[in-house]
C-alpha cells in the first residue's frame, strides 16, 4: 500500500500530463462526496463523510472547563485527529496524525473561524470547550481536504446547552443551570475556513488526489479557505518547492475550489437538516395517532 | 436520573426489553478493503469495528515465535464512544486488560500453528460504548478472523448478563452495567458449548443464581451465533456468486 513500483508511477504521472486521471477524472475534477449528521447519539454534534473510498467520523461534545489565562473572554476549540490501523503503516500513521491535529487545531480555535466569545459563560471562570475528535477510518487519499469538510458539517450539526449562572448557597459560589435539549443553540458556521489541497505532479497542478496519486505527488500546498475567500491558513507538504510565481496562481485557483465544496457542502446540509426535520415531523404524525 | 427498578412489575426493563431480550443486532462483514479481513457488530447503541491483516511477516522480530503466529492486538476507543469524552492512552489499563483478553481468548481457538513465525493482528475500534463492550468486541473479532480467511476450530460468541435487582438480565446496556449489580462476561466456543473465557465483576452472589446467570449467558451466546452464522453464510455466498461471475 506504501509504495509503488517504477512502473505504476509512470503510469499515474503520464495520466496526469494527459488529464485524463486512473478513474476517468481530469486534473481539477473532484470526486463525490456525501454526508451524514447527527450519526452518533451520544455526542453533540457529528458527521459523517464518504469522499470515494474516504470515510471520516466526527463526533463533538461540550463540556464545560475553565478558560485559558490569555484569553479569559474565550471558550475554547480542543481538535485531535486519529486515523486508525487500515490507513497507513504504523509509524507514519502517527506523523500524518500529528500533522493533520496541528493544521485543523490552528484554523479552527484562531477565534476568527468560530466565534469564541460566544462560548464563554463567565468570565476568567467558566466557558465552553468543544472537543472535536475525528475519527479516520477508510483512506483513499486527501484527508485534509475530507476532514475538514466533516469538522464543517458536524459544526453545523452541533447544539450547545443554554446555561444561566446562579449564585450558589454560599458567598462567592457559583451554580450553573443547564436548561433542556430544546433550547440548545446552533454555532455560526457562516466563517468556517475547509481545507483545499492543490498537488503539483511534474509541472501540473491536480486537486482531490487519490492515495497512489499521492505517492507520485512532488509537492502539495493545503490552503484553508473561507466562503467568502478569506485565507485561514497555508501549509506545504511534500519535497519539491512551489515557484513563488504559481504560488499566487495555486491560491487563486484553491480559492475557487474552495468556493465551490463550500457550496456543494452547504447544499447538502441543507438538504440533511429539511430531511431531519422532516422525519421528526413524521414522528410526531405516528404519536398522535 | 435516579432509577429506583431496573426490571418493572410487568417484566419490561428500562429500554423496553424483557428479561432475556437481545437487543437488534446487526452485522456487516468485509467493509473495508484495505485489511484482510473486518467486521462491523452493532447490538444496540454499541457499536465495533475489528479488522484483521495477517498471516504476515512479523513486525517486531523480537516477538516472533518460532513454532506458531503471534497475535498482536490494538484496540482503541473513539474519544466520543462513551456518555462522558474520555481520552484513553494505548497504556491504559482498561485498554491492556481488553487487548488481553481478546489474545487469550483467540489463542486456542486459531490454527496458529500454521503459520510459524508471523504475526496477525488484530484491530479493534470501538465507536460507541453503550454496555457489552467486551463480548461485542470478540464478537466482531470472530467474524473479522472468519471474513480474513483464517483457519479456526469454532466461532466464538460472547454476551454479557448481570444480575439485578434480584433478576438475571441479558445482554446489558450501560446504566443496567453501571447498576452495581454482578456481571458475567462468558464467551463460549459455539459447536462444542465450550466456554472459553469468562469474568465477573461481583458484588457477592450466591451459587444458584450464578448457575441461572450463566445458564442465561450461554444461551444468550448461542443465539448471537445463530445471527453470525448468517452473516457468514451470506458473505461467503456473496463472495462464491462475484467469484463465479468472473469465471464465466
Amino acid at each position: 500500500m506504501d509504495r509503488l513500483s517504477f512502473s505504476e508511477q509512470c503510469f499515474i504521472i503520464q495520466g496526469i500530463k494527459d488529464n485524463i486521471r486512473n478513474d476517468a477524472r481530469t486534473r481539477l475534477d473532484y470526486r463525490y462526496f456525501s454526508i451524514e449528521t447527527g450519526i452518533l447519539p451520544q455526542t453533540n454534534g457529528s458527521s459523517r463523510l464518504r469522499l470515494a473510498g474516504t470515510e471520516i467520523v466526527v463526533g463533538i461534545k461540550t463540556e464545560i472547563g475553565e478558560p485559558l489565562k490569555e484569553s479569559p473572554n474565550d471558550g475554547r476549540i480542543e481538535v485531535s485527529v486519529e486515523c486508525t490501523f487500515s490507513t497507513s503503516e504504523r509509524r507514519s500513521k502517527e506523523v500524518l496524525n500529528q500533522e493533520i491535529t496541528a493544521m485543523m487545531q490552528k484554523i479552527y480555535s484562531g477565534g476568527k473561524a468560530i466565534d469564541l466569545t460566544n462560548l464563554s459563560i463567565l468570565k476568567e471562570k467558566k466557558c465552553w470547550i468543544l472537543y472535536i475528535d475525528v475519527l479516520v477510518l477508510r483512506s483513499d487519499g486527501n484527508l485534509f481536504d475530507g476532514v475538514s469538510l466533516a469538522i464543517k458539517a458536524a459544526l453545523f450539526n452541533t447544539r450547545i446547552p443554554k446555561v444561566q449562572v446562579v449564585p450558589g448557597e454560599r458567598s462567592g459560589e457559583i451554580e450553573i443551570e443547564v436548561f433542556d435539549e430544546q433550547q440548545s443553540e446552533k454555532i455560526n458556521i457562516k466563517n468556517v475556513p475547509i481545507c483545499v489541497t492543490i498537488s503539483q505532479v511534474s509541472g501540473f497542478v491536480v486537486i482531490d488526489t487519490t492515495v497512489y496519486e499521492e505517492l507520485c505527488i512532488d509537492s502539495s500546498l493545503v490552503v484553508a479557505i473561507d466562503s467568502s475567500s478569506n485565507l485561514f491558513g497555508i501549509r506545504k507538504y511534500g519535497n519539491d518547492g512551489i515557484e513563488s510565481s504559481s504560488l499566487i496562481e495555486i491560491i487563486n485557483l484553491a480559492s475557487k475550489a474552495g468556493q465551490n465544496l463550500h457550496a456543494r457542502l452547504d447544499s447538502l446540509l441543507q438538504f440533511e437538516e429539511k430531511n431531519r426535520i422532516q422525519n421528526s415531523l413524521d414522528l410526531d404524525f405516528i404519536h398522535q395517532k | 436520573m435516579e432509577i429506583s427498578e431496573y426490571v418493572n412489575p410487568e417484566g419490561l426493563r428500562i429500554d423496553g426489553r424483557r428479561r432475556k431480550e437481545l437487543r437488534k443486532i446487526e452485522i456487516e462483514m468485509g467493509k473495508l478493503e484495505q485489511v484482510d479481513g473486518s467486521a462491523l457488530f452493532v447490538e444496540g447503541f454499541t457499536r465495533v469495528m475489528a479488522s484483521v491483516c495477517g498471516p504476515k511477516e512479523v513486525e517486531n522480530r523480537s516477538k516472533a515465535v518460532e513454532d506458531k503466529a503471534f497475535i498482536s492486538v490494538e484496540f482503541l476507543s473513539a474519544t466520543f464512544s462513551t456518555r462522558k469524552r474520555t481520552k484513553m492512552s494505548k497504556k491504559d489499563r482498561r485498554v491492556l486488560e481488553i487487548c488481553s483478553i481478546i489474545r487469550k481468548t483467540f489463542e486456542p481457538v486459531l490454527q496458529l500453528e500454521l503459520f510459524p513465525e508471523s504475526e496477525i493482528s488484530i484491530f479493534i475500534q470501538v465507536l460507541q460504548a453503550d454496555g457489552g463492550v467486551e463480548s461485542a468486541c470478540i464478537n466482531a473479532v470472530t467474524l473479522a478472523l472468519i471474513d480474513a480467511g483464517i483457519p479456526m476450530i469454532d466461532f466464538v460468541c460472547s454476551c454479557t448478563g448481570t444480575y439485578l435487582d434480584s433478576f438475571c438480565i441479558l445482554d446489558t446496556n450501560f446504566i443496567e452495567e453501571t447498576a452495581g449489580g454482578s456481571i458475567l462476561i462468558a464467551a463460549i466456543l459455539a459447536k462444542s458449548k465450550k466456554v472459553v473465557s469468562t469474568q465477573m465483576k461481583i458484588s457477592r452472589l450466591k451459587m444458584e443464581n450464578f448457575t441461572e446467570l450463566l445458564e442465561l449467558v450461554v444461551d444468550g451466546c448461542s443465539r448471537i451465533y445463530d445471527l453470525m452464522e448468517d452473516a457468514t453464510r451470506k458473505r461467503t455466498k456473496e463472495q462464491l456468486n462475484s467469484q463465479t461471475a468472473l469465471i464465466k
